[in-house]
């Protein structure tokens, strides 16, 4: 079975069809990748994962390790082991990083019948993983992403998932924004967190992430549905092509 | 257009008003005609009401249907369960608090006599028989308001602290005034006096409780005059029943190079009502002023400043923040006033409001009153929802909605605590602030 099965999801927002009978399976322990132009419906797919307000799913349906992921609200997904990486993360002033993400991560604790982790070892744990991620310890202390840096947002992102230690992530343009240092890290580190009982998705518009954190599976996005999967020959030939070759592959295939 | 007092309640006043002098004997005499002066006031002009600019959004008249008369004399009572424990237990043991409750002193560190060096801690009854000098002196001559509630404060004037802080005296040890007005149907008129002298340093925590599930009223006035380089803190917490009244007057004055911080803590009741009115008589001061307050059910509360910037170089800071839910309302007016001659003032303003429901309401009104030429002012208000972004952000970290509400209001609101600067004490009213947070983020309150 597979971790994270969609089933032809038509989703709209604001009215406006934005998903169009998308159908993805994803494997425990893959790294998939979805490319797609800009309004094919990445961002929307990735927040419909996550639970997000303002979308509507108008028919399909999400099954999360055997689960209906449609019912549960974003926090209970998150317990259950989904993260996103936010494209824009979102700046909380007066809440410190370190205290959100304890609070986040007691939360999920708890969900699992586990005791509550001690605020020490807690410490201990999450500079450890920010000098691995190259974060600058001072931001812990600091209001979440107040004041942060593009780069410092998206390693602070993959901070979190080092530390919720997700079953399913899902990076929503993490590479956008940074310069090819700071990608060729963050792409490091994210590859670091491969597992094989974890599955990680890749939102992304170009192929040069790729380069860091292999794919197994390529798909792309256009329109609202997957119109090509392959693996990762197929995102080196989308960027020697463009999108508008694999939506027409996809014609011909369908012919 | 204020509204007349009937013949009827006229009566019941003047008698209340005879019962009351009679009552507290052996106070001077310059005092009972200054009762005198501030009864006539009252009956001269009767109540605010919603005609007036001061009091356009609050309206008065459920609390004045019943003449408002102080309780009389003897030992009150409480029931420690009627009150909110963690406010309650407040400075609770230490040598430096004084507890009343229904206006009358009830225990704590009862030190009227104080050596000229040692800081006195005093009920104003005792105080006003014993101390001939500064009480006079301040007593009475702060207000800047002549309304009915400060009229009524100053003639019945039930009881209330009087603190001296000698000149050079400094302390970081709080001194806690804890005002419990317990009986149903009753009206409480503490009255504090605080006189700072020169270079002194002090910090006041006055705490205004109502009973639970009681209909009460307090009508609390508090004069502070700092003397040239005083250093006051004054940290003021109210909370009454939702069928309780809290009125409060607080007026400072501020001689030359004194500084005055100030925080006020809001939470619920029928009706609340504080102004605050800072005179900076001279120059070189500094006035930091910051109001919170969280409006739940059908809470009212109100908010008045007045900072005065009468003389030159003087710096004003003023941060008040709410939040209101369910079908309450918020109101704060911030008036800056600097005067001819206040050159080099710097004021800063802000008012900042979150509406959690659809049926609350804040209303803010800034207002700038400038006479002179060369002066850095500025005020800003803002009401908003909780950031949508923010919430989504802590929830899709398995963080709950509800939890994720507390957090956020907890993040706007604890700001408001950072003037404190005892640890201890900003710890204190840091619980008092979540816990208060807490019973109001419940998802009912919130939809």
């Amino acid at each position: 079975m597979s971790m994270l099965s969609i089933k032809n999801l038509h989703v709209e927002a604001d009215g406006k069809p934005i998903l169009r009978g998308l159908n993805l399976e994803v494997e425990a322990g893959e790294v998939c990748a979805i490319m797609g132009p800009n309004g094919s419906g990445k961002s929307t797919l990735a927040n419909v994962l996550a639970g997000r307000d303002g979308y509507t799913v108008t028919a399909g349906e999400i099954t999360y390790q055997g689960k209906d992921l449609r019912a549960l609200p974003p926090e209970e997904r998150a317990r259950e082991g989904i993260f996103l990486g936010f494209q824009h993360p979102v700046e909380i002033p007066g809440v410190a990083n370190t205290y959100f993400l304890r609070a986040a991560l007691n939360a999920i604790h708890k969900h699992r019948g586990e005791d509550e982790i001690d605020a020490m070892d807690f410490l201990v744990m999450v500079k450890a993983k920010a000098k691995s991620l190259g974060l600058n310890p001072d931001l812990l202390g600091r209001p979440v992403n107040e004041g942060f840096s593009g780069g410092e947002k998206k390693r602070n992102e993959i901070l979190q998932m080092s530390v919720l230690e997700p079953r399913l992530a899902v990076l929503d343009e993490t590479d956008s924004g940074l310069d090819i240092d700071a990608l060729r890290e963050v792409a490091g580190a994210v590859q670091a967190l491969r597992r094989p009982d974890r599955a990680i998705v890749v939102i992304t518009h170009h192929q040069r992430l790729l380069d860091y954190l292999v794919p197994d599976r390529v798909h792309v996005l256009s329109a609202g549905a997957i119109v090509a999967s392959g693996d990762r020959t197929l995102a080196m030939e989308l960027e020697k092509n463009g999108y508008g070759w694999a939506a027409g592959r996809s014609q011909e295939q369908v012919a | 257009m204020n509204a007349a007092i009937s013949a009827t309640e006229r009566q019941a006043y003047a008698t209340g008003f005879a019962q009351a002098l009679e009552q507290d004997t052996g106070l001077p005499a310059w005092l009972t005609s200054v009762r005198r002066t501030a009864f006539d006031d009252f009956l001269e002009q009767g109540w605010p009401t919603t005609k007036q600019e001061d009091w356009r959004f609050t309206d008065v008249t459920p609390i004045t249907r019943l003449p408002l008369l102080p309780s009389p004399a003897g030992k009150p009572h409480f029931s420690p369960d009627h009150f909110a424990a963690d406010l309650l237990g407040l400075g609770g043991g230490d040598a430096r608090r004084l507890l009343f409750v229904d206006g009358r002193y009830h225990s704590g560190a009862a030190k009227e006599r104080a050596r000229p060096h040692e800081v006195l801690i005093a009920p104003l009854s005792g105080a006003l028989t014993e101390d001939t000098g500064t009480l006079g002196r301040v007593l009475g001559h702060h207000l800047r308001s002549q309304n009915a509630f400060v009229a009524l404060n100053t003639a019945f004037m039930t009881d209330g602290a009087f603190i001296r802080i000698p000149a050079g005296f400094t302390s970081d040890l709080p001194i806690y005034l804890v005002f419990l007005a317990a009986a149903d149907g009753s009206a409480s008129f503490p009255r504090t006096v605080v006189w700072a002298g020169e270079n002194s340093q002090a910090t006041i925590v006055e705490i205004h409780l109502g009973a639970d599930c009681r209909s009460t009223l307090s009508s609390a006035v508090t004069e502070i005059l700092l003397e040239p380089g005083a250093r006051i803190a004054h940290h003021g917490i109210q909370k009454t029943s939702p069928d309780g009244a809290h009125v409060g007057h607080l007026a400072v004055t501020q001689k030359a190079g004194s500084v005055f911080s100030g925080s006020n803590l809001a939470t619920g009741g029928r009706l609340v009502r504080n102004d605050v009115h800072v005179l900076l008589a001279e120059g070189g001061c500094t006035c930091n002023l910051d109001g919170l307050y969280l409006a739940s059910g059908t809470s009212h509360i109100d908010n008045h400043t007045t900072i005065d910037h009468r003389a030159p170089r003087s710096t004003s800071r003023e941060v008040y923040k709410g939040v209101v839910s369910g079908r309450s309302r918020a109101v704060f007016s911030g008036r800056i006033v600097v005067r001819p001659g206040a050159q080099q003032t710097d004021a800063r303003q802000t008012n900042r409001n979150i509406v959690l429901s659809d049926g609350a309401v804040a209303h803010s009104k800034p207002h700038l009153e400038i006479f002179a030429n060369d002066v850095k002012c500025s005020h800003g208000a803002t009401t908003g929802r909780l950031n949508p972004d923010a919430l989504f952000y802590l929830r899709s970290r398995g963080i709950g909605e509800k939890e994720a509400h507390q957090l956020l209001i907890r993040a706007f609101m604890l700001e408001g605590l950072d003037c404190i600067a005892q640890t201890g004490l900003r710890a204190e009213l840091e619980g008092v602030l979540v816990k208060r947070i807490e019973e109001l983020a419940n998802p009912g309150v919130l939809a």
